[in-house]
């Protein structure tokens, strides 16, 4: 008999949600959806506002990843006033963006995917978690503590508070970097450094115990998207648009963020709230691509600082082109930890950071802005149209998560039809297709905000099966 | 290195949720310089696992948050133990026990005694306001704390000879 198998909620992510498994007759699954079950609407609600507001109402969109989307706005503001903000205000936002990558990238290695690393994805689900990893391996857990911790602290020292801070504002930043502040930060970074690096070693010298994962968790070829900058280094701050492809070829290079309507288009499906954006000269679904620490690392010829540059070097070499496993997003995310404490010790040397100068001041010269920055689980755009009174008029906000919902949905259904078989499941099978959705870190509260758009299919199945009775509204 | 430790938890922005933080403002206000770095207080929305570096070095730890189980501006202090075993899967929304387990399971020590200060709350909606009758309890808490960190204090500066 045919079967649905729900995993419901999927655990140790940002946000709600589940995934509906499809099975045949013989029990082996045929479809499987990632549903997102909440509904967020900040691109409607935001209507109305004035657009300075807009990097402070922004930041609430996230309690993990705020800063990404205090950056963003920013941005998106900065274009409306149509200014260029001062060096050291600049330098001062690249900080915060890369502490906040840091923080991001901590909370989801060590505290919500090291349980099923370091405990197995058939551990015991009472055990598979941080309590057990403190059993298992205390000093693992310290590592996470203090990793998570130095990107807050930095957060906290630069913008006041780790949590929706308004520093960040249409500009500039409101605030200069103090010497003490600077010397404060740069005291950690030795520590830190030392930390990641340790990280890595542990990872890497356990990576043939996940080959299974390695292989089926989303490993398939789709473009890799992010910004570049200087031609060649991942710009996490600011760059241009590049697109490669599954051998490493550049697809599209030196695209204007700004002009992301060109190549980007947005779809929805019925059965989630999270939208479907795919490179618009491929179509959908062909168009599928991946964005965040596996795509950044797969499209940057190199990464710049030098213990980061060693360790890039070497997951380039896992394969002869990119490295397609999603399972590596985790082993990405680490070597962008030791990427960014490296880039804020090299910005925090600079005399720059302690201009004071860290404002620059207009009234509305733009009726529309773009900002785009890379937030910790890939390219973040914000998009504003403002009325002659700065307004808002119309939002529109590109979200990092969203940009994998193709992949994170034709990830799980390898990884499902690899490891679930459904006429005898156990709840290892099952962690492995949440642990697939894992890889990619998604924040589920950041990727919900179109309003009016999804399109609704409601279907009332008898209990053998029949359909009985069905609803749609299309987009 | 502070020596005590007290971390509010909870939501201001959720009604009665917030009153932590009130007790944690009005406590700030309330030390004299002198104890200022041996008192550190911080006002959090959740309890996540990075307090545990601040508590593996306090002597003595006070969460304060706000509860369902009591009625409203009703206060209970309790000593609390960490956690047997946990179950908590999303990570998210740690309870000062499991903290307290995590903190023992990452570093191996403990704070000497952990407390807990509960107060009862009524309303948890948007709002920025606290109820009548929790507003009225924040100096009855506040008071408690600052009893218990007195008492503490005199023992260790009678313990060490300081007059």
């Amino acid at each position: 008999m045919s079967r649905t198998i729900v995993i419901d909620p999927v655990t140790r992510l940002e946000g709600h949600a589940k995934i509906t498994l499809r099975t045949d007759e013989q029990g082996k699954v045929q479809a499987a959806y990632f549903r997102v079950t909440q509904m967020r609407g900040f691109e409607k609600f935001c209507e109305g506002r004035p657009f300075y507001e807009m990097p402070s109402l922004m930041s609430r969109i996230c309690g993990i990843c705020p800063v990404s989307h205090l950056v963003a706005s920013a941005k998106a503001c900065d274009a409306i006033l149509a200014v260029r903000i001062p060096p050291a205000a600049a330098k001062l936002r690249r900080i915060l963006n890369l502490a906040q990558i840091v923080q991001s990238h901590a909370l989801s290695f060590f505290y919500l995917s090291s349980p099923d690393l370091l405990l197995g994805m058939d551990a015991d689900p009472a055990e598979r978690n941080l309590f057990g990893v403190a059993r298992a391996n205390p000093e693992l857990g310290r590592s996470g503590v203090q990793l998570r911790q130095f990107g807050q602290q930095v957060i906290e020292i630069l913008a006041g508070k780790r949590i929706h801070p308004g520093w960040v504002v249409p500009g500039g930043v409101n605030e200069a970097l103090t010497v003490a502040k600077r010397d404060q930060i740069l005291a950690k970074i030795p520590e830190a450094l030392a930390t990641a690096q340790k990280t890595l070693q542990w990872f890497k010298g356990n990576l043939e115990s996940y080959r299974e994962e390695i292989r089926m968790f989303a490993n398939f070829p789709s473009l890799f998207m992010g910004l570049v900058t200087g031609t060649e280094r991942p710009g996490y701050y600011e760059g241009k648009i590049r697109f490669t492809d599954a051998v490493g070829n550049i697809v599209a290079d030196n695209l204007d963020p700004a002009r992301y309507p060109e190549f980007l288009e947005e779809t929805v499906e019925p059965f989630t709230y999270m939208k479907f954006p795919y490179y618009k000269p491929r179509g959908y679904p062909n168009g599928i691509y991946r964005v965040g620490p596996l795509a950044r690392l797969n499209i940057a010829e190199r990464c710049g600082t030098p213990l980061a540059e060693q360790e890039w070097v070497e997951f380039r070499s896992l394969e002869r082109g990119a490295v397609l496993s999603s399972f590596h997003y985790h082993y990405a995310r680490l070597v962008e930890i030791l990427h960014a404490i490296e880039r804020i010790q090299v910005l925090l040397e600079d005399p720059d950071v302690i201009r004071p100068q860290v404002r620059a001041t207009a009234s509305l010269n733009n009726e529309e802005g773009v900002g785009a920055a890379e937030a910790p689980r890939g390219t973040l755009i914000h998009h504003y149209r403002v009325d002659e009174q700065g307004l808002i008029t119309w939002a529109n906000l590109i979200i990092a998560t969203g940009h994998n919902n193709l992949a994170m949905n034709r990830g799980i259904l390898q990884a499902a039809k690899h490891f679930v078989h459904g006429n005898e499941l156990n709840e290892g099978m099952l962690n492995r297709v949440e642990a697939v959705i894992r890889t990619f870190d998604p924040c589920l509260s950041c990727s919900t905000h179109a309003a009016g758009q999804m399109p609704l299919h409601i279907q009332l199945v008898a209990a053998d099966g029949t359909l009985l009775d069905e609803i749609r509204r299309d987009a | 290195m502070s020596r005590y430790l007290i971390v509010a938890c909870g939501n201001p922005l959720r009604g009665d949720d917030g009153v932590g933080w009130r007790v944690a403002g009005a406590l700030r206000s309330s030390f004299a310089d002198s104890h200022v770095e041996l008192v550190e207080i911080c006002a959090v929305h959740q309890l996540t696992p990075e307090l545990a570096d601040q508590l593996r070095q306090a002597q003595t730890a006070i969460f304060v948050d706000a509860a369902l189980d009591l009625a409203p501006g009703h206060i209970e202090l309790a000593t609390i133990s960490p956690a047997k075993a946990s179950h908590a899967k999303l990570s998210h929304a740690l309870t000062p026990q499991m903290l307290l387990a995590l903190t023992q399971g990452f570093y191996g020590t403990l704070p000497e005694e952990s407390f807990l200060l509960k107060i009862g709350g009524s309303s948890f909606e948007i709002s920025a306001e606290l109820s009548q009758p929790v507003q009225r309890s924040i100096r009855e808490a506040v008071e408690k704390i600052l009893r218990m960190l007195a008492r503490r204090m005199d023992a260790t500066t009678e313990a060490s000879g300081i007059s």
